[in-house]
């Protein structure tokens, strides 16, 4: 690494920490103007740490900070601080283009909040501030989330608000439970990151919020956020513990179940960036089951470590690309709109595994660590993998038809530089990253091209079989949310109904109370009966003293 | 220690209460003049509070003792946990009186309603200082009496009736304290607040120390609102928003919070209530509590029940993590009610805004408000999230402790509570969040903003401040989870 | 100056019933005159008795026997220490109540009759036997009924009429009682009866106590008092709910648990317990359903009496701490029934009506007589920091010391049922006035501010309980 001389790690480190928050105070005091160059010089460092990263064992301690921070550098830090950084400063330039000034301006603080809970866990190395990290990162994504403003926005952000919710309960009990109940806490953690990371059963907030937000929005949310869970996972799941192995092999299931769910359910979907969203859900799968993978222990958790990382930083690059490329189409016309569509086959291809590409770079480093499962799991791996590969080329192709036909028009280079940058990253990752593969042999080439060409012919068969009048299936955006909202809206009616509330009372007036009847004080009063009363109160009085001294 | 200085905790109790008298005798029209005393009070008394803690903190201790009939003394005595609480009522009376002051410019009656005010904050002084269960009891009973007026201040049907319950609530509560307290006399002469319980009481026989206990804690637990004594709360939000700023933030319900923390750390001693198997019951019903308030905040459909409501549940944290065997989750409880305190009102300065400059009263006007009102809001979704338990607002410090304190001494459930409690909390807080930050408003907004002036402005600003720092900083030296944790080690000993 | 002060030191007791006495028969010659006389004689009665109070305080109990003729001939007066406090409690009280009342016609014998009554409860407090104290009781009597007749309204005529007759036939049955005692033990001096024992000394207590009960509107047999108290103007009101029922009430300790306590009465002394409990429990309901301000405040009288004879088990017990207590409770009673009584006079005055509905917006248009009735009812309730709350915790204690704690039980939830009743009957107070009347406070008048003076005396017994426990217990009931 080359240490500027100008600054020792720490400060580097905190630097890079302290930017988001002023960025944060800049924004309220500028009423969120210049978003764009705020966002861009508040993640900036945040990158180049990734790209020239400091010693591993760098620590800045802030024992101020809630119950005492620590932040650092760590094994994993680098590539998360790489992907973190870019992706929001290349997001926070895209803005420029795709914000107009008014929507700038309401959507700063959000922006630049999740900007600064994101940036913060990426070096947080204790629990609780990384806890905290996540929050801020998770809440103030609620405000990208529901930018828009309207009925669709808001359904999105109340079922990512509420997944966000159980998460942060997870991870609340799982990290206070961890001293004394290690497994339960264990999974409390794994399920806390998970809802972030899209784990098959907790994705459903996924499609929903990314198609509401917009699209810059949506490729941090893609890009950096879901990673937050990854990474979440790789420092803070304990993976000596027994039952780790069992953990693991679970999570290679649910992963590469999720690879192949994604794909199915995206490939019905109408509007691109829920195409994304589900192609998001199905790579994060293969992420997954990549973590699953180093869980197990049969491989170095270095190594294993490596390849979820390599794999987190090629889907970063390549799926934020692809959705500012989606912004950029949004906002273009014409000629320029037929360019970036054509752009967007880069980080396609990339994510489908073509030879030379950052996919295929990813997936053969998972490849690697797959091989040294047991035996009927390295096998179905191994098929399982490029299966796969065949339904992200689905989803890419699907893509492809979701796009809107270009008319006539211009698109602001604000927007399509960000989406070309990050496609080039991708290459150049290729070319930079250590151990780069050699030069494909043939076979392995043609292997690696077979699931797009396997993927065209089942698009193919699939527009016959429209055109001949079967009705394809369709799976509503979000799919399983559609059955958890019914959960919720149903006891809701009921309540709102009344069934259950009471009305809100006064205590009633105290009316004229009846009794002692007045007749009785009348009979107090009168002469008769006092008389009657005093002889009473002798005979009682005379006989209780008398009958005391006889007895 | 010169004679002045050691009468410095009889000053602080009579400052308030000579400010009052002297309000109470100014012309409706002396506005200025009332204010200038209002202030100075508050200011002043401060500054003795001030003075006492830096004392406390050298190790100096301050008590005062007069007798008073056959037996009875009236003692007032400074420590670590008389200073916490005693700080927070002071530079909260001081903000609120700011605030009040603003609040109730166009109003009737207000030099009633300060001179209560001030005698409000000078009983509070009185409970926070006492140093043996008839001190206490007597300014909980004068607590009752002067806050009963500001109830009613606005003298509409509905808050005379919501001050009959009040008053009904707490005399009977205070009618189990009288008789506690007279029995434990009875048994042992003066009842004395002594480090780690008083040594005397432990001589007495076991049913004799459980019944009263339990008198003790429904008695207090009427002002600290533990089911099924907590009907008055939600009623008494027919008092203007100061009023119910201070109360419920401050005054009313943390001194019976207080009350209950005191009998069972410096009358039984902790681990003797642990012995006489006191503390499980108490934790249930504090946990009850916390679930059930959370539960009916939701189907409020006005913004100040749900905040009364809520209080029934956040107040009970600090009664759950006192009634848990456990240093860590006591720590989280006395801290707990400085930063419940410091949410809560601001919450309610900030409902108060929206109520005095937009009209807002119910949940469904909340839309946009956000726009008109930014500060404000700003301050309110602080609070808020605080309350949530986001972090590093002081609210996830407060359950941090609470959920780890117990999970250490097995009691695993409490994690359920505080769970089921945070889900409800956001289901209650996060809508109205939305609703002001990401909906239109209603008319078009004016071109000036609708925004509060200053001296309704600043308090909520400065307390969620505050509210914000006591998280972010808890680990310091002067946050409050510092003190609770000086607290808690003295009453556990080594 | 030193023997001088000795020997009006010594006359103290005499002179504390001859000035009020002479003021009565120098008012009835001067009507003219009567309120500065009343004035000068209110405040040299006052001063002697506290003299008298401040003395006993510091040497003890003082006796006095009248023109040197010792008993069982001659009239001997015994000053203890709650005899002392008993006596500057009645002339502080008919001091600063007198100067308040506005009788109807200035010629009318109202102040002659307000200073017999001082006259004649001096009497009744300091006399060490039975016969004078009959003398005192039928004085008082008389001039109470002509103080409750003096508006000359029909309801006053009727509610005088009845207490007249209630009051003589209690003297009836004191002066049996009386004669029963003589009869059997040859004297009726306090202190020659204190061995007294056996089957006539136990039929006269019964007399005399049945006579007292109803002098004094225990219930049930109280049915005159409400009338009374809720009809006589407020300053005499103030005075007869204040000290003088506690006359009969003050002859009803002595008798049981210090002169006459050789007769074995714990069964009967329980049974007046249960009367007690009876008028704690009648009066609270029946003042519930009042309607009327001072009719409320009447009942409350009925109700407190309660207090304080069902004292009389726990002086016979608990002896000194239960004297202390009861003791606290009379004065601070006595305090702030007076404050109440005059707060709703002046209410009354300004508005012309007390009925309950019409209180709505006296917070605002009358804050000092609201003021007033507050801090009565506080002291009435029991609640700390006043009198009536000192009295209740010793009360409590003697009875947990002497095991007999359902009575620490009744006085709990006597507070409870007091705080209910009041208010009930203050609530409305709170509201704001109807719109049609202004709110603005109005000039508080003489009579309010003597209220409140009068009531935050009954709240300064709290702090000052030692003081007034030390008098009280000062040479008296062991």
């Amino acid at each position: 690494m080359i240490q500027p001389a100008w600054a020792t790690p720490d400060e580097l480190v905190v630097l890079a920490l302290a930017l988001p928050p002023l960025a944060v105070v800049a924004a309220a005091l500028t009423r969120g103007r210049a978003l764009a160059l705020l966002g861009f010089v508040a993640a900036a460092p945040t990158a180049l740490l990734g790209i020239l990263p400091p010693p591993t064992g760098t620590v800045v301690e802030a024992e101020w900070l809630l119950l005492g921070a620590r932040f650092g550098i760590d094994e994993h830090t680098a590539p998360f601080a790489l992907l973190t950084g870019t992706l929001w400063a290349a997001a926070s330039l895209a803005g420029a283009g795709y914000f107009d000034t008014r929507a700038s301006r309401r959507i700063a603080p959000w922006w630049l909040l999740s900007l600064a809970g994101s940036v913060g866990l990426v070096f947080a190395l204790d629990a609780l501030t990384y806890f905290l990290c996540f929050a801020v990162m998770s809440l103030a994504a609620y405000g990208l989330v529901v930018q828009r403003g309207d009925l669709e926005a808001f359904r999105a952000g109340r079922v990512y608000m509420v997944f966000v919710v159980i998460g942060e309960l997870a991870l609340f009990s799982g990290l206070a439970l961890a001293v004394t109940h290690p497994l339960v806490a264990a999974t409390l953690v794994l399920v806390g990151f998970g809802i972030k990371a899209g784990v098959l059963g907790l994705h459903v907030w996924l499609p929903l919020a990314h198609a509401a937000a917009p699209a810059p929005a949506s490729a941090v949310l893609s890009g950096a956020m879901l990673k937050a869970g990854l990474l979440g996972w790789l420092r803070f799941v304990d993976a000596g513990a027994p039952w780790t192995p069992d953990a693991g092999l679970l999570l290679i299931v649910l992963g590469l179940a999720g690879a192949y769910g994604g794909a199915l359910c995206g490939i019905t979907q109408d509007r691109p960036k829920t195409v994304l969203a589900y192609s998001s859900i199905s790579q994060m799968g293969i992420a997954i089951a990549a973590f699953g993978m180093l869980l197990t222990g049969v491989v170095p958790d270095a190594t294993a470590a490596a390849a979820v990382a390599l794999f987190a930083v090629h889907h970063a690059f390549a799926k934020a690309s692809l959705f500012i490329g989606v912004g950029a189409v949004e906002r273009a016309h014409g000629k320029a709109r037929a360019a970036c569509i054509a752009m967007m086959a880069v980080p396609a291809l990339a994510l489908i595994g073509v030879p030379l590409s950052s996919g295929a770079l990813a997936k053969g480093a998972i490849k690697a660590v797959a091989a040294g499962l047991p035996e009927p799991w390295a096998e179905a791996v191994g098929w399982a993998l490029p299966g796969a590969a065949i339904g992200t080329s689905l989803l890419m192709l699907r893509l492809l038809d979701t796009l809107p036909l270009p008319p006539s028009g211009r698109c602001p280079p604000a927007l399509w530089l960000p989406a070309v940058a990050l496609a080039a990253a991708g290459v150049t990752l290729v070319v930079a990253a250590p151990g780069v593969q050699a030069l494909p042999t043939l076979a392995s080439a043609a292997l690696a091209v077979a699931p797009l060409l396997i993927a065209l012919l089942l698009r193919g068969l699939w527009r016959a079989l429209r055109r001949l009048g079967v009705a394809p299936f369709v799976v509503p955006p979000g799919d399983l949310v559609v059955a958890l909202e019914l959960l919720v809206t149903v006891p809701r009616r009921l309540w709102a109904s009344g069934v259950w509330s009471r009305p809100a009372s006064v205590a009633p007036e105290p009316g004229p109370c009846v009794w002692p009847p007045a007749r009785l004080e009348r009979v107090f009063a009168g002469p008769a009966a006092g008389a009657i009363l005093t002889l009473t109160l002798l005979a009682v009085f005379g006989a209780a003293l008398l009958l005391s001294g006889v007895l | 220690m010169t004679g002045l200085e050691a009468m410095l905790p009889l000053w602080i109790v009579l400052t308030s209460l000579l400010c009052g008298v002297v309000i109470f005798f100014l012309p409706e029209e002396r506005a200025g003049l009332r204010t200038a005393i209002n202030l100075f009070g508050a200011t002043f008394k401060l500054l003795l509070v001030l003075v006492m803690l830096a004392g406390v903190e050298d190790g100096q201790r301050y008590a005062f003792e007069v007798p008073v009939v056959a037996g009875l003394v009236f003692a007032l005595r400074a420590d670590a946990l008389s200073m916490l609480f005693l700080t927070l009522s002071a530079v909260l009376w001081l903000l609120t009186t700011v605030y009040a002051v603003g609040y109730l410019e166009h109003s009737q009656g207000r030099s009633r309603f300060f001179g209560f005010f001030s005698l409000c904050v000078s009983a509070t002084a009185g409970v926070s200082m006492a140093g043996n269960l008839f001190t206490l009891l007597l300014f909980y009973e004068v607590l009752t009496l002067v806050t009963f007026p500001l109830v009613v201040h606005r003298g509409t049907p509905e808050s005379v009736a919501a001050g009959r319950i009040y008053l009904a609530y707490t005399l009977g509560g205070g009618a189990a304290v009288l008789l506690a307290t007279a029995w434990l006399h009875a048994l042992l002469g003066p009842v004395d607040f002594f480090e780690r319980g008083l040594p005397a009481l432990r001589t007495l026989p076991e049913p004799v120390l459980i019944g009263a206990f339990w008198l003790l804690i429904a008695g207090f637990g009427v002002k600290a609102a533990l089911i099924p004594l907590h009907g008055w709360l939600p009623r008494s939000m027919v008092a203007p928003a100061p009023v119910s700023a201070l109360l419920h933030a401050v005054a009313v319900v943390k001194a019976g919070a207080f009350a209950i923390a005191r009998v069972i750390y410096d009358l039984y001693g902790i681990e003797f209530a642990e012995f006489l198997g006191v503390l499980k019951p108490l934790a249930v019903i504090a946990g009850m509590t916390i679930v059930y308030g959370s539960a009916r905040a939701l189907s409020q459909s006005e913004l100040k029940p749900r905040l009364a409501w809520s209080t029934v549940s956040q107040v009970s944290y600090i009664a759950l993590g006192i009634a848990t065997f456990g240093p860590v989750a006591s720590v989280g409880g006395i801290a707990h009610l400085v930063h419940q305190g410091l949410m809560k009102i601001t919450l309610f300065f900030c409902v108060g805004n929206l109520a005095e400059r937009l009209g807002i009263h119910r949940v469904d006007q909340l839309a946009g408000c956000g726009r008109r009102m930014p500060w404000t809001m700003g301050a309110f979704t602080l609070a808020a999230l605080g309350m949530i338990g986001v972090p590093p607002f002081a609210g996830f410090v407060s359950k941090w402790y609470l959920a780890t304190g117990a999970l250490a001494v097995g009691e695993a459930w409490v994690i359920g509570v505080i769970l089921a409690s945070t889900i409800l909390n956001a289901m209650y807080f996060l809508p109205l969040l939305h609703a002001a930050w990401f909906l239109e408003p209603p008319e078009p907004s004016t071109p000036e903003s609708a925004e509060a002036p200053a001296m309704l402005l600043g308090p909520p600003l400065v307390t969620a401040a505050l509210a914000l720092a006591a998280g972010l900083f808890a680990a310091t030296s002067l946050s409050p989870l510092s003190w609770a944790e000086a607290i808690t080690a003295e009453e556990y000993g080594p | 100056m030193g023997t001088t002060a000795e020997t009006l030191l010594a006359h103290l007791p005499i002179a504390i019933i001859v000035i009020p006495l002479a003021g009565a028969v120098a008012c009835f010659v001067l009507p003219r005159a009567a309120r500065a006389l009343m004035a000068v004689l209110g405040i040299a009665g006052t001063v002697a008795s506290g003299w008298l109070a401040a003395d006993v305080l510091e040497h003890g109990a003082r006796g006095y026997v009248v023109g040197g003729w010792a008993p069982p001939l001659g009239i001997a007066l015994h000053a203890d220490g709650l005899a002392a406090a008993l006596v500057a409690l009645t002339a502080v009280l008919m001091t600063v109540c007198g100067s308040l009342a506005r009788p109807r016609r200035s010629g009318d014998a109202f102040f002659t009759s307000w200073l017999f009554a001082w006259a004649a409860l001096a009497v009744v407090f300091l006399s060490d036997d039975a016969f004078n104290v009959y003398v005192g009781l039928e004085l008082l009597g008389i001039a109470s009924v002509a103080l409750v007749a003096s508006p000359g309204t029909r309801p006053a005529l009727h509610a005088a009429l009845r207490y007249l007759a209630a009051g003589l036939t209690g003297s009836l049955l004191y002066l049996l009682g009386a004669a029963l005692l003589y009869a059997s033990e040859g004297t009726l001096s306090f202190a020659g009866l204190e061995d007294a024992g056996g089957a006539p000394a136990a039929a006269a207590l019964a007399f005399m106590t049945v006579g007292l009960l109803l002098k004094c509107a225990v219930f049930p047999l109280h049915g005159w008092l409400p009338g009374a108290h809720g009809c006589a103007p407020a300053p005499a009101s103030a005075v007869l709910s204040g000290v003088v029922v506690k006359s009969g009430i003050y002859l009803i300790w002595r008798l049981w648990s210090d002169t006459l306590f050789g007769v074995p009465a714990d069964a009967a002394a329980n049974l007046l317990g249960a009367l007690g409990v009876g008028a704690l429990l009648w009066g609270a309901a029946m003042a519930w359903r009042a309607e009327r301000l001072k009719i409320v405040i009447a009942y409350s009288t009925v109700s407190q009496l309660g207090y304080l004879v069902m004292a009389v088990p726990l002086l016979r017990t608990a002896g000194v701490e239960a004297l202390a207590g009861v003791m606290l409770l009379a004065a601070a009673h006595a305090f702030a029934k007076a404050g109440c009584f005059l707060a709703a006079g002046a209410v009354l005055a300004r508005r012309r009506s007390d009925r309950l509905e019409t209180l709505a917006g006296l917070v605002s248009q009358m804050p000092i007589a609201a003021f007033a009735l507050g801090v009565g009812t506080v002291s009435l309730v029991g609640l700390p920091p006043s009198g009536g709350f000192a009295g209740k915790w010793l009360l409590i204690q003697a009875s947990f010391a002497v095991h007999a704690w359902w009575w620490a039980a009744v006085f709990i939830a006597g507070s409870l049922l007091s705080a209910a009743v009041l208010i009930r009957a203050l609530a409305p107070a709170f509201e704001a006035a109807p719109a049609d009347c202004a709110s603005r406070a109005e000039r508080a008048g003489a009579s309010e501010w003597t209220a409140l003076a009068i009531a935050l005396g009954a709240l300064a017994l709290g702090p000052l309980a030692g003081p007034w426990t030390s008098l009280v217990t000062e040479g008296s009931i062991p």
